[in-house]
């Protein structure tokens, strides 16, 4: 089987200051990877070295088992999303979509065809015309999904992406997310701070701080660790619950 | 009239506000298309003789303004192309040098220059003794002044385009510069990158659309700005073809007050084109996106 | 990789001896004894022109003040009368066509403007004096200022103000503590704006004053007639100088979306 996305001793720093040290991690396919981080640890700046967008001090990445540390981002078969759903602002909802079809000059029919699936997939149904300021937060996104895994993309990489998004439609944007990327077996690397979230969306978990990556073997291994603040969080619950009664 | 303008503002502070508007930015272009539709009709004038059309069926049926109006917006529109076309080149190409140190200064210098000082320079540097005449001259090229092309005072209006050019350019250069910023396209064009885009494809696709699309307001607004430039052609264009704002004054200052109408009918005219431009870029999306802001 | 760099900073580099050639070169002229055909430089300088622009009586230097006057009063006018009633019109439920309004006077050709209007101009005797010139560039120059301002009055200074006023300012409070600190770099850029556009008119100038209100621009109209470039190019440089050290202060205060 092959392995979507490897890394081997990647490092990188800033002048004197070192945000990853020696990184290594595999994806299975088909496979999540939450990773946990407070903000400013290094999160961003890994899945920018895996998606081309920042080059390595030192170490490899793979994608599909080849060294593609020579190639331009455009070339890796690697999507990155961010925060923000940077949609592009000139074009409509289904320009957006098909936007990488466009890319790789595949014919009007099948464009047409496969974004308007996608359109469906997303629930976007009706809204194909629309410009990006005319979308909620939560559409935005969506279409941002759209744009990215139209391409069947070998891997994802994802910014915390519902980072601005209000607890509800966080938590449908989640659902959909898990949905999807088990239809279109979706391998990704999804990066957020939020405790629920990593372990929601995660097959597997991991954190960073410190630019160490630590992958826990499962889930209970990952809310036992004391680095993570899961049991502060499940402490205070408790607390809570004990106050009421 | 009083009732309606009472329930047109609400207290004393927005009638005084709104009336001031109107009666400074409204009023005056009422009274002036009136006054030229009049004259224009033969209804007022110093050679008045009853209503008639046939002063504009005069003008009409004149070559001459025909000519002045294609002449009009071939100016216009070959200025805003070259200046558009540099100046992507320049904000694209070398932003980084453009952002710092005395390159960084000079794009902001042509800002300084008013029209009449730039038709002033155009002339000193292209005319056949100009500037330029005389480089040519001192490396051999040419023997005499009139071996010099004309670039002032010529048939295609090539010193008025230059001189245009001097002031859009820059212009329009620090504009798309800081459209790039404030429109977030470098993460824009890094999106397109990751899902495939070659730096070719991002150009064509995502970059320049983007620009073009957000300064199309502003673009439109300049093209009219050249089409209503008197000093630039009054000083470096030629006799005929004229550009309208110059006919206009040609036509109205001349001896024989008989041209006068003509006079206020290319005015009205060229107001009438101003304002269909204004009112289709209004109905435009972009535009009320612009105001909305 | 440093190859290309080289060639950018090269590019830049041309563009930029574009734009600054020209001051140099009026500069040169303006101080230049005789520069004719096919000398590429002056033989021979002389600051006598220079000095005296400052000595007594010399026209060039009442058409600097005159200039001056205008303009400062121009873009006094303009900057406080666009500030206030463009508020009015922001909060008003027409706002869109109010902003539309405003720019039909700003882009249309100011001296085809001030064609149409001449008439008017001499009935309420304002034609050829300095009066009828300043509210001549006022025409133009407001409708700017209220653009400009259009963007300060939107949701966020009308909420402030209602926080004003639940805090118990009243009106002139609002303006003296909250609404001119607030707009203070809008209105400087606003006043310098105006500044220029009267700076620099010269066919709505020429036309509303007959010729007889002579501005800087209508100097170097006039040299450039009389084939007089040396003082052409004195008046072009006493033009572009005041843009330019403003320009050296703040580049905001040119560069501005006045289209």
């Amino acid at each position: 089987m092959v392995t979507p996305l490897e890394t081997k001793h990647i490092s990188k720093s800033y002048g004197n200051e070192r945000v990853l040290s020696d990184i290594n991690l595999s994806l299975n396919s088909n496979e999540t990877l939450s990773i946990l981080g407070r903000s400013g640890c290094g999160k961003t700046t890994l899945l920018k070295v895996l998606g081309g967008l920042e080059s390595p001090d030192g170490g490899t990445v793979f994608v599909n088992q080849t060294d593609i540390q020579t190639l331009q981002p455009q070339d890796r078969d690697v999507v990155y999303l961010y925060q923000e759903a940077l949609l592009f602002p000139h074009l409509t909802v289904f320009e957006n979509i098909a936007f990488g079809l466009r890319l790789r000059k595949i014919d009007e029919k099948k464009v047409s065809k496969r974004t308007h699936t996608m359109i469906r997939k997303l629930q976007l149904n009706g809204m194909a015309d629309r410009m990006p300021d005319q979308l909620s937060g939560g559409q935005k996104q969506r279409v941002s999904f759209g744009r990215a895994l139209i391409t069947n993309p070998s891997v994802l990489l994802l910014d915390e992406p519902f980072g601005n998004l209000d607890a509800y439609t966080r938590s449908n944007m989640q659902e959909l997310f898990k949905q999807i990327a088990n239809d279109l077996t979706i391998t990704a690397v999804f990066v957020t701070h939020n405790v629920k979230e990593a372990i929601l969306m995660g097959d597997r978990i991991g954190s960073i701080s410190e630019g160490g990556l630590t992958i826990y073997p499962s889930v209970e291994a990952f809310v036992e660790s004391e680095k993570n603040g899961v049991q502060e969080e499940i402490e205070f619950w408790q607390s809570i619950d004990k106050n009421t009664n | 009239m009083k009732i309606s303008e009472l329930t047109l503002f609400n207290n004393k502070a927005e009638t005084a506000g709104i009336g001031l508007f109107l009666l400074l930015a409204v009023l005056p272009l009422v009274l002036g298309v009136l006054y030229a539709l009049l004259y224009s009709l033969g209804l007022i004038g110093l050679i008045s003789d009853g209503f008639t059309f046939s002063h504009w069926q005069r003008a009409l049926s004149d070559q001459e303004f025909w000519l002045s109006i294609l002449y009009t917006f071939y100016i216009a529109l070959t200025t805003i192309a070259i200046s558009i076309t540099s100046a992507l080149a320049a904000s694209l190409y070398i932003n980084k040098p453009l952002q710092k140190g005395i390159a960084g200064f000079s794009a902001y210098i042509p800002l300084a220059f008013p029209a009449i000082v730039v038709a002033f320079l155009a002339f000193q540097l292209g005319s056949q003794s100009g500037f330029f005449a005389r480089l040519f001259f001192q490396f051999g090229i040419i023997t005499d002044t009139a071996a010099f092309p004309e670039m002032v005072n010529d048939p295609f209006g090539i010193g008025i385009i230059a001189a245009h050019t001097f002031m859009a350019m820059p212009f329009f250069t620090l504009y798309f510069m800081s459209l790039y910023d404030q429109e977030n396209i470098s993460e824009l064009s890094q999106v397109a990158q990751t899902l495939g885009a070659s730096r070719t494809a991002q150009l064509r696709r995502i970059i320049v659309p983007i620009i073009l699309k957000r300064a199309f307001p502003t673009l439109t607004l300049y093209t009219i700005f050249v089409m209503g430039s008197y000093e630039i052609p009054l000083i470096l264009g030629r006799q005929t073809p004229q550009m309208m704002s110059v006919l206009v004054i040609r036509k109205l200052r001349r001896f024989s007050l008989s041209t006068i109408p003509e006079a206020y009918i290319t005015a009205l005219v060229f107001i009438a084109i101003i304002l269909t431009i204004l009112y289709l870029l209004f109905k435009s999306r972009t535009f009320s996106y612009d105001l909305d802001r | 990789m440093t190859s290309t760099v080289n060639i950018k900073s090269f590019w830049a580099k041309v563009l930029a001896a574009t734009f600054i050639f020209p001051v140099a070169y009026l500069l040169v002229l303006s101080l230049a004894e005789s520069w004719l055909f096919p000398e590429l430089f002056p033989v021979s300088f002389t600051a006598e022109r220079w000095s005296t622009l400052f000595s007594t009586n010399s026209e060039l230097f009442n058409s600097l003040l005159l200039s001056l006057v205008v303009a400062v009063m121009v873009a006094f006018i303009s900057t406080l009368s666009g500030f206030y009633t463009s508020k009015q019109l922001a909060y008003h439920r027409k706002r869109k066509l109010w902003m539309r309004l405003s720019y039909f006077p700003f882009v249309l050709s100011p001296v085809i403007y001030a064609a149409v209007l001449y008439y008017y101009f001499i009935e309420l005797n304002l034609a050829g004096n300095i009066g009828g010139v300043i509210l001549g560039h006022i025409l133009i120059a407001y409708p700017y200022s209220v653009i400009l301002f259009s963007g300060f009055w939107g949701n966020r200074t009308q909420r402030i103000e209602q926080l004003v006023q639940t805090l118990g300012g009243n009106r002139w409070q609002t303006y003296k503590h909250v609404f001119l600190p607030l707009a203070q770099g809008l209105l400087l850029i606003c006043f310098f704006q105006t500044f220029l556009i009267s700076w620099f008119e010269y066919g709505l100038t020429t036309i509303i004053g007959v010729g007889k209100v002579q501005t800087l621009t209508l100097k170097v109209f006039q040299y450039i007639n009389e084939a007089n470039f040396y003082n052409a190019a004195l008046a072009s440089s006493l033009l572009i100088l005041p843009p330019i050290i403003l320009l050296y202060f703040n580049k905001k205060y040119l560069f501005q979306k006045r289209w």
